[in-house]
């Protein structure tokens, strides 16, 4: 966990952004909420596996 | 990680967050959740050696059990102050506050045995 993760959200979310520009300009709307929902999916799956880690960290440090 | 690339680190997550605002992403609070989870990841180990020193003088102290508690309620606090803020960045204040109240219930719950111990020795000492 480093780095990487936070350059991999940033660029989905440019990735997803720039789809969802593109798609409703050109009038396909269902496609480009369908495009924004499953970058927010992509980025919470990414997110649960890191908060998992974080908690175990956390309970290694303070000793739960 | 030194200190100056965790904050570096945080410059980073602010620019790229400022980025995705602009391009209207709806994953731009996203990123700064993900920068704040990576700083707490590179902070947490370092405070590891000076709380097992810490632990090692208690024990030779015989206050062992004091000091899990008290690590724990700063584990406590530490993590609700956080999970709120996570709440107030995507839009949800009220829960946030109620992640809050959640807190120091816990906190006032972890407390209650050195209370009770305290309040028997004054007990002891009065009576």
């Amino acid at each position: 966990m480093d780095v990487s993760l936070v350059l991999k959200v940033a660029g989905v979310g440019i990735l997803v952004a720039v789809a969802q520009q593109i798609l409703s300009r050109t009038g396909r709307e269902e496609q480009s909420m369908l495009v924004s929902l499953a970058g927010i999916i992509l980025v919470l799956l990414l997110l649960v596996g890191e908060i998992g880690r974080l908690f175990e960290l956390v309970e290694s440090v303070f000793g739960f | 990680m030194s200190y100056l690339q965790i904050l570096a680190l945080a410059c980073l997550g602010a620019a790229l967050g400022f980025v995705l605002r602009a391009l209207r992403s709806p994953l731009a609070a996203f990123v700064g959740l993900v920068g704040g989870l990576a700083l707490l990841f590179f902070l947490l180990p370092r405070l590891g050696e000076p709380l097992a020193a810490l632990a090692a003088l208690c024990e030779a102290g015989g206050l062992q059990d004091t000091l899990s508690a008290v690590l724990r309620m700063l584990g406590v606090g530490f993590l609700t102050a956080f999970a709120a803020e996570i709440c107030r960045d995507l839009g949800e204040s009220t829960l946030a506050t109620r992640v809050e109240l959640c807190g120091k219930i816990e906190i006032l719950l972890l407390s209650l045995p050195a209370l009770t111990d305290l309040f028997s020795l004054v007990g002891e000492v009065a009576l």
